[in-house]
Formats: C-alpha cells, sequence, structure tokens
C-alpha cells in the first residue's frame, strides 16, 4: 500500500495527536536522576543494554514510569470525556465526580486489609497487591458512582446536571473516611495518605503497565463502540429516548467503565487530579465534541500530557522529584478557573 | 379497511402528584393525516403528546398500527415514532448535521457505518428544511426557528412513520410557520407519514390540519374536522377569551380572538365569557 504524501493534511489534529504520542515517550526516555544518553536509550530499547546499572535503570525505572504514565493519562482523560459528555457537564471529572475518592477507599481497606488483618509477609505483598489493590480500588469506585446516581435521583431532583454537585458531596465524604481508616488502622498512614493526596509514578513497575493496558483498551472500545449513543445524550435524556438509547442503562455502563478506567489508576498512583477535567475540555475545542472523536482525541491527549508533566516533574527540582499530582493539580485548579470564567 | 385509525388511543388518563393531567382521552387518527392538537397552556397537549409517543405511561391503551406502542421495546419505538420535544438544549458545540445525524441512530447497530442512503437521507432532510447552507454551523448558533427546523430535519432523517412534534412552529416567523406545516402536510401526502403536532395558531392550524383536538383541563371538549372543532363559543369558553370564527368564500378558516369585546369584564381574571 502506497501512502500518498501529498495527502497528508498537516492541519489535521490527528496526525500531529499521533505524532506527539509516538514521539514525546521516546523523548521522555531521556530524563531522569541518572544520565541515560540518547544512544544508551536507543540500544536499550532496540536491542540489548551496555551494561547492567544501565538496564536496571531502564527497564526497571524509566521505561515503566513513561508507559504506566501514558496510560494514566490516557485512562484519567478517558473517564473525564465520558464523564462530562454522560452528564452533559463539562465540569465533571473524575476527581470531582467522587469515583477517585471512592477508589482510594477501596485501596485504603485493602491496604489496612493486607497488612493489619491477613498480615501477609513482606515478600508476599507484592503479589497480594497487585490482585487486591485493583480490585478493591474498583469496588470503592462502583460505590461512588452508586452513591452519586442514588443521591442525585433523591436529593437532587433527577436532574442529570446536578450530579456534579452529588459527585462533590461523596468525594467529600468517601476521602474523610479513607483518611480515616489509613490513620488508625496503618502505622505508616501519613506515608499513604499523603501518597494517595499528591498521587505519583515514581512507583511505577512493568507489571502495572501490563495490568492497566487491556483495561484501558478495552474500556476505551467499549466506549468508541457506544459513542454515537453517547452522543445522543448531548440532547438530553429525553431526547435520547426518542432516538431509541436506552438512557438508564447506557448511563450505567458509562460510570461503571469510568469506575474501571480510574480505579486502575488510583490503585496504584494515587489520587492524580483535573487530568480528567482538562484534557477532554481542550480536546473539545480541538477536535470535536461527538463522543467518537473525543475519547480517541483526549486518549492520545491525555498520555501525551502525562508524560510531560512527569518529565517536568522529574527534572523541575534537582536530585528531587515533585509528586505528579502537585503539578496537575496546580495546572488544572487555575484550568479550572479559566474554564468556569468562560462559562460564566 | 381502509378508514381504521392508524394511531388510536383510548381512555387516556395522566395524573402527576395526584394532579388529573388527561382525563379519559380518546381519539383516532388514520395513516396519512396531520393531526393539530390545540388548547390553552396547561390543557394537557404535551402529555397528550408525551403519551402518544410512549415517552410517558398513563392509564389508557396507545395502539399504533394495531400494536400497544408501550409493548415496543425502546429502538422499534424509534423506528416507528419520531418525536420533536418542545424543550431542546445542547451544551456542547454540536453542528446542525452532527443533530440531524442522530436521527439514523434507531437503524444502525453499533459497529454499522454510514452508508450512501443515510447521505441522501440527510441530504433529502436539510433540503426539506431549507438549511442546506447551515449544516457545518453550531446548533447553537442557530436562530430559534432554524434550531426547530434543524430538529425537524433530524425527525425526517429518523425515517418514522408516526412524527410527533410538540409545538414546531413556535419559534418561527410566519414564511417558516407555513413552510414548515407546508412540508409536514406533504410528508402526510407523499410518504403516508401520519403526524401529530400541538399548535397555538389556530387559523394556522384549521388551514393545515386535516383534524383537530381541542383540550381543555385535561379533558378533549371536540375533535373532528377543523370546521366543527373551531366553533366561536366552544373556542371562548375553552381560551377564555372572546373569539369569532370567519369562514371565507374558499373554505379556510379565520380565528380572531378579540379581548376589547368584553372589556368591561375582566377575562384575565378567570371570569366566563360568552
Amino acid at each position: 500500500m502506497r501512502i500518498n504524501l501529498m495527502k497528508v493534511n498537516i492541519k489535521s489534529p490527528w496526525m500531529w495527536l499521533v505524532i506527539f504520542a509516538l514521539i514525546t515517550p521516546l523523548f521522555s526516555l531521556l530524563f531522569g536522576a541518572a544520565n541515560l544518553s540518547a544512544t544508551d536509550v536507543a540500544v536499550c530499547l532496540f536491542s540489548d543494554c551496555h551494561d547492567e546499572i544501565s538496564k536496571v535503570i531502564f527497564w526497571d525505572i524509566r521505561f515503566p514510569r513513561v508507559a504506566v504514565g501514558f496510560l494514566v493519562g490516557a485512562a484519567l482523560s478517558l473517564a473525564g470525556a465520558t464523564l462530562q459528555n454522560v452528564t452533559r457537564n463539562g465540569l465533571a471529572d473524575p476527581y470531582l465526580f467522587g469515583v477517585v475518592s471512592g477508589a482510594g477507599l477501596g485501596a485504603a481497606i485493602a491496604t489496612v486489609f493486607i497488612n493489619n488483618v491477613l498480615r501477609v509477609p513482606t515478600d508476599a505483598k507484592g503479589e497480594a497487591f497487585a490482585i487486591a489493590l485493583p480490585l478493591a480500588a474498583f469496588l470503592g469506585a462502583l460505590l461512588a458512582v452508586s452513591l452519586v446516581l442514588i443521591l442525585a435521583r433523591t436529593t437532587f431532583g433527577r436532574k442529570v446536571e446536578h450530579m456534579l454537585l452529588a459527585g462533590v458531596a461523596v468525594s467529600f465524604m468517601l476521602s474523610a473516611l479513607s483518611h480515616f481508616i489509613l490513620y488508625v488502622g496503618d502505622p505508616f498512614a501519613a506515608n499513604q495518605v499523603v501518597f494517595w493526596l499528591m498521587g505519583s509514578l515514581a512507583r511505577a513497575e512493568v507489571w502495572y503497565a501490563w495490568v492497566m493496558l487491556p483495561i484501558v483498551a478495552i474500556c476505551m472500545s467499549l466506549l468508541l463502540l457506544f459513542g454515537p449513543q453517547i452522543d445522543a445524550l448531548l440532547l438530553g435524556d429525553e431526547n435520547a429516548l426518542t432516538l431509541g438509547v436506552n438512557v438508564k442503562y447506557l448511563r450505567v455502563l458509562c460510570l461503571t467503565i469510568c469506575a474501571g478506567l480510574t480505579a486502575c489508576v488510583v490503585a496504584y498512583c494515587g489520587g492524580i487530579g483535573f487530568v480528567g477535567l482538562m484534557i477532554p475540555h481542550i480536546v473539545r475545542n480541538w477536535i470535536g465534541v461527538t463522543s467518537r472523536a473525543l475519547l480517541l482525541g483526549s486518549a492520545l491527549f491525555g498520555g501525551i500530557f502525562m508524560v510531560l508533566v512527569d518529565v517536568f516533574a522529574r527534572v523541575a527540582i534537582d536530585g528531587q522529584e515533585i509528586p505528579i499530582g502537585i503539578i496537575t493539580s496546580a495546572i488544572g485548579s487555575v484550568f479550572f478557573l479559566l474554564a468556569m470564567k468562560q462559562r460564566g | 379497511m381502509a378508514n381504521a385509525p392508524a394511531l388510536k388511543a383510548s381512555n387516556i388518563s395522566v395524573k402527576i402528584d395526584n394532579k388529573p393531567i388527561l382525563n379519559g382521552i380518546s381519539l383516532g387518527l388514520p395513516a396519512g393525516k396531520l393531526y393539530g392538537v390545540l388548547g390553552p397552556n396547561g390543557a394537557g397537549k404535551t402529555t397528550l403528546l408525551k403519551c402518544l409517543s410512549a415517552q410517558l405511561n398513563g392509564k389508557g391503551e396507545v395502539l399504533w398500527q394495531g400494536q400497544d406502542i408501550t409493548t415496543l421495546d425502546i429502538k422499534s419505538l424509534a423506528q416507528q415514532v419520531a418525536v420533536v420535544n418542545q424543550i431542546n438544549d445542547t451544551v456542547f458545540a454540536l453542528t446542525s448535521q452532527q443533530v440531524i445525524e442522530m436521527g439514523l441512530l434507531p437503524h444502525k447497530t453499533l459497529l454499522a457505518r454510514r452508508n450512501d442512503e443515510d447521505e441522501k437521507a440527510i441530504q433529502n432532510a436539510l433540503n426539506a428544511v431549507g438549511l442546506v447552507d447551515k449544516r457545518q454551523q453550531l446548533f447553537s448558533a442557530l436562530s430559534g426557528g432554524e434550531q426547530q427546523r434543524c430538529l425537524i430535519a433530524r425527525a425526517l432523517v429518523q425515517r418514522s412513520p408516526l412524527l410527533i412534534l410538540d409545538e414546531p412552529v413556535n419559534h418561527l416567523d410566519v414564511y417558516y410557520q407555513h413552510q414548515i406545516l407546508q412540508l409536514l402536510k406533504a410528508l402526510c401526502r407523499s410518504q403516508n407519514k401520519t403526524i401529530v403536532v400541538s399548535l397555538h395558531d389556530l387559523t394556522l392550524a384549521a388551514s393545515y390540519c386535516d383534524e383537530l383536538g381541542l383540550l381543555s383541563q385535561g379533558n378533549l371538549v371536540a375533535t373532528g374536522l377543523p370546521k366543527d372543532v373551531l366553533q366561536a363559543t366552544l373556542l371562548t369558553k375553552t381560551f377564555n377569551v372572546p373569539c369569532e370564527v370567519k369562514h371565507s368564500q374558499d373554505g379556510y378558516l379565520q380565528v380572531n380572538f378579540r379581548p376589547e369585546f368584553n372589556a368591561q369584564r375582566s377575562f384575565f381574571q378567570g371570569s366566563t365569557c360568552a
């Protein structure tokens, strides 16, 4: 198959997104505490590393971090884009919607249970956490979604636009609970709480990426499949129903998928705020509002954004690393205010 | 039976918060007819249309082509009934074409792609409502009338034999009021569509609708041909405003409400006029 280069549209946002999605992770592999030259990185990537130290640095530290970072950005952006379209609220995001707090609560309970109740030996904790953490986080996220749906229905007059208010309430409620559980149940509670609050890619391991990749891929495929139906929700529930969309089931399905996406991020990397708010917002203005374009664009742009933020987190302060959640929250809060101003 | 009603409602009653909104409405409409639902604000027009399109389940039965519409699954229902609701707001910047394309949804599986027939249906609908040059414009940037026409185009793309439109000419200027109703009437004639529409302009209703139904406080007080429904006494009583109905020589009816007829009585406070 011959590609006609003359037909490549350089104004197409898709072309730039794909190019940056390929280049940014490679570029980010060059940065870190240890000195690895571009040649070292290229050799490690396409052949065997020169020495054992380079191998460990590249394959055990840098590569997992970049891969997990890209998947985290993609997952949070997908969840944010979906939440915004199904709730018809451009300010919806897994953080504000309470899903992150729910997943955090699940992860906190699993942490305390494995450490204090089961008293799993240190050498077996890795395996125990690998299974228990994402599962508990998913259940916690589902709990949050269920609470939001119930609250929105009973307290906020069934208006889907008011779901975000219910989400904020649930978010505070579940955060308080998870911090309390960690504080009471874990001798290293302060560290754990700080980890959840800040969010970090510092502990990323290769198997995180192998767990996250299928989850993100399956969730994204499902969301793309239902894209046109999600679009119908943009016209309001009443209109979507008259177009043959089963609004109730579609919304529950989408929220469950968002719970899954958020849970796999929170379980391994803590609460990383505002990515799910910012990225879909930018992509919507740049590429379009229909779900399939928005979801694909958000996944790519979210991945790129998170990888770049992680580079900044590693190099901004010499010899130290800033937790990535601090940077995303700092950028996101300003963005949130700007978005509010634009709406206002 | 050529004249058997395609759409038949029997004894429809609806209560919301224990307040009766519709009281035992029964009506029948043959295929290929344009039926106008009239009545003052709060008479139950929107509720009746919601019952006829199965958006609301009241007591009683609504049959479409002999089948109870509440037994149809959501997708089959959308293939049979297209609805243009009164309130339509979009929060994100959808273009007119994207809104119109949504009419294809009931006919598509999750993996189906758009084909030439779909493109043709969209183009025909855009032509029919006169929005060809606005297809790439944002829906939210269209005027009220253009938005209404865009939603009618979406209903046309839906290709359903029954169309239900709640006050479709509300935001339109006189030219487009006539254009839309002409279009709806033409659809009845050329495609044998059955169309139910709620209207406020009684003269317009008389000009275009084959049959009318007049609602008052949840009761169907008259139904039938325009000349039978649009009676001055009945309208005066229903709308609580003095009214006269003029018959032109070419068969047209003109309904005029004239509050000054009875200026000494304050009909705005609900007194009975005759």
